[in-house]
């Protein structure tokens, strides 16, 4: 360690524990007398405490990990009023719950990713205050979690990824009714239900999409380049009308202008009639327009029908296993 | 045994001076380090999901009865949303809806600005965005992490005017986020190069002594203080929180195979070892061309990753501690969302201990128009910034010295916080 004494020396300026190229040796717990030297122990650990809004101390181990053991609990029983124990990916086991369960006026408990088991939750029913308790990822069981309810003041409880069942959480909910349960089957199974409407949904629109593309594909597809020798034609007659209908409709105008200029009977009709010819020259090219527009949107459908109907089945795979997906979390909020 | 006392006694003076909310000062890190008992509430922790050019709100959180989007029940009754985010309305419960957003600016960096820091974009001053606020006042000092990460998801297309990044201003350096440029990379330039790190540092170091030695200046300290965090980084167990591949393969499918979702999940890794404030970016929701088609092929990303971050909070025991934000710099015109709107739009909310279920402000409901107007509680971008810091936690009402002694109050002294959904 001497070679990094300069680097060390400029380090200590600015942050003293940057460079421990070796995570520094967890203090082992020592008897203490008073709070400060409480606090400072567990400082010392990496732990963290504040103030728990006005209602007493937060001790926070969640960036202590596993350097954190059942005999360093024993710290904050020299605290007052410890309100929050953060707790998270610990090494504390059920003999250090023995310590936590005398921490009267504990109101939230975080023991998620802890090797708790049911025997721990045992020692904890003395909370009277204890609002939170997080359970997440530990061993707990049905039978534990039955022993909660003795928690008066118990308003959620956290036992997701624990060999906890859903008949056990619905027991448990059945004798503690003012504790909300995360995971909740009923909640679950409302998402399963949804989940499925979406997916099934999604199935209906990707077999109609599928029957499409692949009627295409048998009826248009083959006829694909008459359907594009048809739309050139088309094409061509829809200018020829479109130019015929302009040149018309200039005559009309040559035809109205002179009898404004003052014509005279005959005149009139002239215009009257050659108005007649444009605008019937302008709906006919209107109704090629028409059939040109019906002939291009065929030809390009029967150009991608193919693609389309790949494409479709994929959707229709991904729909299908999502619905399946969608009713095995049926099954299992069962 | 006094000794440790003595000192939290110091810190505390020195907290009644304003010094610990201030930027670097290198002795305090020093005595943080030894005393890190901050006298403050834990905060909670936020990750904003930014939607980078102005999502329509109509075609998401605000459906409108002939909008172009249906709306869809939700587990909450009465409220609707449109019907292609169904597992976002499954969440609802745990969301709040702020329909009434009213932020004055029409210009996608301006108001990235605005909605970023509460204050408008000035020349020759620059403000600090929200997620370095929250680094500066949540944040452990000297901690292994970052208190503040970004998160790039990808992008539609690239429209939606310049980017906005976040910046410190007189916070100070060392609240200038981490950068995560792909969710699935995570920290590519974590792992050491070469077995020699240690000895490269020390040549390093004493090279840079003599420098810091002759000139003591807070440059000197920044520079060193960012260095020894990307070591430290570097060097730290905690680091894995960037790698998704330490998920299981249902957790990352649960989140959608998007990048949006994936950087959903990361920052929810990020959270969970520590980190105080995450922003998720997904760029291209300027939808110029009509929302319609656009948004509903986002939806369904959108809808698996955002609810999956809710649920999965919530099945950790996060929710309460953790803030969702799901927002852009502001709304798209009403009908087909087309141009750019600040006069009536949509942000969720979700988790963070905030009274959920529930919808803040209203927007018209009929006419040529509807949706066009706010009809209840408008909400300023000062109002929304401010109620954004008090639902992590953080007071409102501190005063920070920028450059020139110039004080700064963290929200505008214009700001109406939305008290009604904080517990």
């Amino acid at each position: 360690m001497t070679r990094y004494a300069p680097v060390f020396f400029l380090f200590a300026l600015f942050s003293a524990p940057a460079l421990a190229a070796d995570p520094p040796k967890v203090p082992p717990y020592k008897a203490v007398s008073t709070e400060a030297e409480a606090l400072a122990r567990i400082e010392e650990l990496g732990g963290v405490v504040r103030k728990a809004g006005d209602a007493g101390l937060e001790v926070d181990f969640h960036h202590t990990g596993a350097a954190i053991t059942d005999d360093h609990l024993q710290y904050l029983l020299s605290l007052k009023a410890v309100a929050v124990l953060r707790l998270k990916e610990t090494a504390v086991t059920d003999a250090g719950l023995a310590h936590v369960g005398k921490l009267t006026g504990l109101r939230r408990l975080y023991l998620e990713k802890t090797a708790i088991t049911d025997a721990g939750l045992k020692q904890l029913t003395g909370l009277k205050e204890l609002e939170y308790l997080n359970l997440f990822g530990t061993k707990v069981t049905d039978a534990g979690v039955a022993q909660l309810k003795a928690l008066p003041k118990l308003a959620q409880l956290f036992v997701a990824e624990t060999p906890v069942t859903a008949a056990g959480i619905v027991a448990f909910q059945k004798a503690a009714p003012g504790v909300r349960v995360v995971p909740d089957p009923a909640q679950e199974r409302e998402r399963a239900k949804s989940a499925l409407e979406t997916a099934k949904t999604a199935v209906v629109n990707a077999e109609e999409a599928l029957a499409t593309a692949e009627k295409d594909a048998a009826e248009l597809a083959p006829k694909a380049a008459q359907l594009k020798k048809e739309l050139d034609d088309s094409t061509k007659l829809l200018n020829d009308a479109k130019k015929a209908a302009d040149e018309l409709k200039k005559k009309a105008d040559d035809a109205t202008k002179r009898f404004k200029d003052g014509g005279g009977d005959k005149a009139k009709k002239d215009a009257d009639e050659s108005r007649q010819r444009a605008d019937d020259a302008q709906k006919a090219a209107q109704a090629i327009q028409t059939k040109t527009d019906q002939l291009r949107q065929q030809s390009a459908r029967a150009g991608n029908a193919k693609k389309r109907a790949e494409d479709a089945k994929l959707a229709l795979d991904a729909a299908r296993r999502s619905e399946a997906d969608a009713r095995k979390l049926l099954d299992e909020s069962r | 045994m006094s000794q440790p006392l003595l000192r939290r006694r110091d810190l505390l003076k020195l907290s009644a001076a304003g010094l610990l909310s201030g930027a670097s000062v290198p002795w305090f890190e020093s005595l943080a380090a030894a005393a890190p008992a901050l006298k403050k509430p834990r905060g909670k922790s936020c990750i904003l999901l930014w939607m980078d050019g102005g999502p329509s709100q109509q075609h998401t959180f605000d459906p409108k009865p002939n909008g172009e989007f249906k709306a869809a029940k939700t587990a909450v009754p009465g409220i609707h949303i449109v019907e292609q985010l169904p597992q976002l309305g499954q969440c609802m419960d745990d969301m709040v809806l702020l329909r009434s957003m009213k932020t004055e600016i029409n210009d996608h960096y301006d108001a990235k600005y605005y909605l970023h820091t509460g204050y408008k974009r000035a020349s020759a001053f620059e403000h600090p965005a929200v997620g370095c606020i929250a680094s500066s006042q949540l944040g452990l000092p000297n901690d292994d992490l970052p208190a503040f990460v970004t998160i790039d998801a990808g992008s539609d297309k690239v429209n939606g005017g310049r980017f906005y990044r976040s910046v410190p201003a007189y916070l100070g350096p060392q609240h200038a986020p981490l950068a995560v440029h792909d969710p699935y990379k995570g920290l590519e330039n974590l792992k050491e190069s070469g077995g020699d790190l240690a000895d490269r540092l020390e040549l390093l170091g004493s090279g840079e002594a003599q420098f810091a030695k002759e000139y003591p200046l807070p440059a000197v300290g920044a520079k060193q203080a960012a260095f020894d965090r990307a070591v430290r980084l570097m060097r730290s167990k905690r680091a894995k929180a960037f790698d998704l591949e330490q998920e299981s393969e249902k957790t990352r499918e649960e989140y959608g195979a998007h990048k949006f979702g994936q950087s959903c999940l990361l920052a929810r890794r990020l959270v969970e070892a520590g980190v105080s404030f995450v922003e998720v970016f997904h760029r291209g929701w300027d939808d110029h061309e009509g929302a319609a088609k656009r948004i509903a092929a986002r939806a369904p990303w959108m809808d698996a990753g955002m609810s999956a971050l809710i649920r999965d909070l919530k099945q950790r025991g996060m929710l309460d501690d953790t803030l969702v934000v799901w927002m852009g710099e502001f709304g798209r015109s009403p009908g087909d969302g087309g141009g750019h709107f600040c006069n009536a739009w949509s942000t969720a909310w979700a988790g963070g201990g905030l009274k959920t279920g529930q919808v803040i402000g209203k927007t018209s409901e009929t006419g040529k128009n509807a949706g066009g107007t706010v009809t209840e509680r408008p909400i300023s971008a000062p109002d929304y910034i401010a109620t954004l810091c008090l639902a992590l936690g953080i007071d409102i009402h501190q005063e920070f010295t920028a450059a020139g002694n110039r004080p700064m109050p963290l929200a505008d002294k214009t700001a109406k916080p939305i008290t009604e959904i904080l517990k």
